[in-house]
């Protein structure tokens, strides 16, 4: 049935200049499977599918249903999930195909959610999140129909279609955001309307920029019109953020101007920023861009990644669960604001964190001294500088992906909840986590640099997490000890890193003197590491 | 392109490299041959900036390695002996991050990467994953990224070592090919690739140089007739040097009453049919007539041989080379000689 059992093995045209051509004798001849067992997954999929839509569709309209909600979406997902399996493994035309059309109704489906009134309610307010959910499942199933496509005019046209809605999202989104605060983050209703447009634009401006290619002009045009726009509406969030508190400050504008920055200009800044980081990442010649760039793709490459995302999953899961319950419980004193501190604030990801560290940053240059594929990147015209950058750029920005969870759950407490809850701790979390993170990632960066061996890089840096994370008991000791206030107290609180993150989220201020001394550690260890690379220069 | 001055390189008290002066030309497909642990890679890399010298003064493409190494690198491709890659890249992502590193224009770069995808004929492979590929095909992607960026000159460090007879005839082709537009040193340990690609050959034992010549002027040398006769010794050693042509006779007694005799001539003149007629004629048997030219092989057992002598004295009379043939540097006289060492 397949049409691709086996593929030719191709032979040699006669080279130019009268080369006589050997022939092949390698490599193997590659013989695509049947994708028989996709295609069994994919009726499992369809099956499960329907069977948790119309239970879910049941309890909606009825209330009623042999299959609970929790079963019914679990079907849902699974089924899809199983279904996009089937989509990416099978490049059958037919098949292709009908999931194209699908995407395609799904994305239709989503812009009739935003423009047409259902019964009372008005245009547009099913969108979130509804139109959301099948936009997001549009991307999902075009994504592979756009890969597996081969032929010319149906290709083009996916990849316009997802280049235009990525185009039509990402400007509602910033125009929206950039016109109204509660447009951009939502009001009572509490949907961030502008928000979820903006990311949900940059998902399919992403897939875009991906599918067209880095080397074709036009996407080396577009890539460079996203880049534009985002550093465009950076640059703006940024000075209305500046400007008027600056005038007002130097007595150019009288009266005192709304506060900006937080939350609607950082918001818009940070989102600005990432597109125009989604351009330079992807086109940029710069080496350094380039290093990062693979070095942030290799991560991904290795299976302790995903077991490291996995795992700060999971706990992200249960504190959020222990954290609800405990809001929920009914007779129980109210909780104090900042009530996401009981959710953020938690012994266990600080001890997972420790394991996590080391884990991340082992094989960063141990690696590379032992395959020896750091003699072939010195020898390229690439300083070594670049090189500890670059790794310790990527290893930091994996570290800040695993914080993500954090503020996906808090997201989905004050959707779920409905109730508007001091957030800004949130921010400022993230911020300390980029601090703190830096001052660790280098560290591990250091020892990796140090030795071929990456258990002993890994070591070296958990025994570095072990004594960093000390000081927290020690000033405990040292205070319940009662022996007054010892003058080393404040020296260990400002080393403490838990101790910053606890009084930074209780205290809800960013105090820059508090990061000092792990932006400083982290230039200290970056500084190090170069040096132990270039010392082959003096040895 | 490459001028290398006195260097000299010491790991602590480790003499790698001692004191060794050469050049490689424009164009000059130049073989770097040498026992294992003779200072082949480390040169190469401190030629390539990776490791500093002791001493002494390296340019390569007209700039110092020292001073000017990001130049140097701008000019050359290296390829380790290791062939380090990594294995979770496929091979057209990796030669495109490649492209990139080493700067090439973003218009250029398709047309260079599809360049070295067909010239190192690893199209096949281009979306496979490197991890996957076999050793071979490891090597020719090594190959590729060498050549990516269009460099003046390539250092290869052992680029044969451990590919298949078929394979190592293909990639001795490949660099042929390449050397009529790339200034190439490559360095090995098997004598046959050096006689099939390369022009001059560069003997490296225990970090001295032994040999620095053109190939053309180690076949010209002078061809020695090897001779067995059975006869009396003095009176055919005699016989022969009295021979029209004959410029030096070497005369050794083996067993049973053969004399073998190693005969040069004027302007290496093959005189072979006129001494097997004057010892017919004298009337003693000939057991063995033969012209030999002397083989890469005899000057890389004598560079070897003879640093080894100069390195260890009291050993070298337990050291025999297993040769068939009595094999010298330096003319030798007297009976019972044996090869210097």
């Amino acid at each position: 049935m397949s049409s691709k059992a086996v593929s030719e093995r191709s032979e040699q045209e006669s080279a130019p200049g009268g080369r006589r051509p050997n022939r092949e004798t390698a490599p193997s001849v590659i013989k695509a499977d049947d994708p028989t067992l996709a295609r069994w997954l994919a009726f499992v999929g369809l099956m499960l599918a329907t069977l948790g839509l119309v239970a879910l569709v049941a309890w909606t309209r009825y209330g009623a249903s042999r299959i609970s909600p929790f079963w019914g979406s679990l079907f849902v997902i699974s089924g899809l999930a199983l279904l996009l399996f089937h989509a990416a493994v099978d490049s059958d035309v037919q098949i292709r195909r009908v999931y194209g059309v699908f995407g395609y109704a799904l994305a239709a489906v989503a812009i009739l959610f935003a423009v047409i009134p259902f019964g009372e309610r008005p245009a547009g307010a099913l969108f979130v999140p509804w139109g959301l959910v099948s936009l997001v499942m549009a991307l999902l199933f075009l994504l592979p129909f756009a890969r597996n496509e081969t032929e010319g005019r149906w290709h083009q046209t996916v990849l316009m279609v997802i280049g235009v809605v990525g185009l039509a999202l990402a400007a509602v989104g910033f125009i929206g955001g950039s016109i109204s605060e509660t447009f951009l983050l939502g009001g009572t209703a509490a949907i961030p309307y502008g928000l979820l447009l903006i990311v949900l634009g940059l998902a399919y401006l992403w897939a875009y920029l991906g599918l067209e290619g880095t080397n074709s002009a036009i996407g080396y045009r577009a890539g460079m019109a996203i880049g534009a726009a985002g550093a465009l509406v950076f640059l703006i969030a940024f000075g209305r953020s500046v400007v008027p508190p600056l005038f007002h400050w130097l007595g150019w504008l009288r009266t005192n101007p709304q506060p900006y920055f937080v939350p609607t200009g950082l918001v818009l800044v940070t989102c600005g920023f990432l597109y125009a980081a989604l351009a330079i990442g992807l086109f940029s010649e710069s080496r350094f861009i380039v290093l990062f760039r693979r070095e942030l793709s290799a991560f991904f490459y290795s299976p302790i990644a995903y077991i490291v995302l996995f795992g700060f999953l999971v706990v992200s899961w249960v504190l959020f669960a222990m954290f609800v319950a405990d809001l929920e419980k009914p007779f129980g004193e109210p909780t104090p604001e900042p009530i996401i501190s009981n959710y953020l604030l938690n012994f266990f990801p600080i001890i997972c964190l420790i394991f996590a560290v080391p884990v991340l940053t082992m094989r960063l240059l141990s690696e590379e001294h032992r395959t020896g594929t750091f003699e072939v990147l010195v020898t390229a015209p690439v300083g070594e500088t670049l090189v500890v950058l670059s790794k310790f750029l990527a290893a930091l920005t994996f570290y800040m992906l695993i914080w993500l969870p954090w503020g996906l759950c808090a997201i989905a407490l004050r959707v779920e909840g409905q109730q508007p809850f001091e957030y800004r701790p949130l921010l400022i979390f993230y911020l300390m986590q980029l601090c703190t993170g830096a001052g660790f990632v280098s560290m591990g960066l250091f020892f990796s640099s140090l030795t071929r061996n990456q258990i002993v890089s890994a070591i070296l840096t958990f025994m570095g997490m072990l004594l960093l994370t000390l000081p927290y008991w020690i000033i405990k000791i040292v205070q319940s000890g009662g022996a007054g206030a010892s003058s080393w107290a404040p020296f260990v609180t400002h080393i403490s890193y838990i101790n910053l993150w606890v009084n930074s989220i209780y205290f809800g201020q960013i105090t820059p003197k508090f990061y000092v001394f792990f932006i400083s550690a982290a230039v200290f260890w970056l500084f190090l590491s170069v040096k132990v690379l270039e010392s082959r220069h003096w040895r | 392109m490459i001028q290398v001055e006195g260097l000299t390189k010491l790991f602590g008290p480790v003499l790698a490299v001692d004191d060794i002066t050469f050049q490689v030309s424009q164009g000059e497909i130049v073989g770097f041959l040498g026992p294992n642990g003779a200072g082949k890679t480390t040169t190469m890399r401190i030629l390539t900036s990776y490791l500093p010298a002791t001493s002494g003064r390296v340019r390569v493409a007209g700039h110092d390695v020292l001073t000017e190494s990001m130049e140097v690198r701008r000019s050359i491709g290296y390829l380790p002996e290791s062939v380090p890659l990594y294995p979770e890249m496929r091979v057209e992502e990796y030669l495109d991050y490649r492209c990139k590193l080493k700067g090439v224009d973003r218009k250029q770069r398709q047309g260079r990467i599809d360049y070295c995808l067909d010239h190192c004929r690893i199209r096949e492979v281009r979306r496979r994953l490197i991890g996957t590929l076999s050793k071979g095909y490891r090597q020719r992607v090594g190959l590729a990224d060498t050549l990516v960026h269009d460099p003046a000159i390539l250092i290869l460090d052992e680029p044969t070592a451990g590919l298949d007879p078929l394979q190592i005839r293909e990639t001795l082709t490949l660099i042929r090919e390449l050397g009529d537009k790339h200034t190439i040193l490559l360095s090995t340990h098997i004598l046959s690739e050096v006689e099939a690609v390369c022009r001059r050959v560069i003997i490296i034992s225990a970090g001295q140089i032994g040999l620095d010549k053109k190939m053309s002027e180690l076949a010209a040398e002078a061809t020695v007739i090897q001779l067995e006769v059975r006869g009396p010794a003095e009176q055919v050693a005699n016989m022969l040097r009295a021979t029209d042509g004959v410029s030096y006779v070497a005369p050794q007694v083996l067993a049973d009453g053969i004399v073998a005799f190693e005969i040069r001539t004027q302007q290496n003149r093959d005189l072979r049919e006129s001494i097997s007629q004057r010892i017919a004629k004298n009337g003693w048997v000939i057991r063995q007539l033969d012209l030999r030219r002397r083989k890469l092989e005899d000057h890389f057992i004598d560079v070897v041989m003879r640093d080894d002598g100069a390195h260890a004295g009291a050993k070298s009379a337990s050291r025999t080379p297993s040769l068939q043939a009595p094999v010298a540097s330096f003319p030798v006289t007297g009976q019972n000689e044996r090869p210097i060492g």
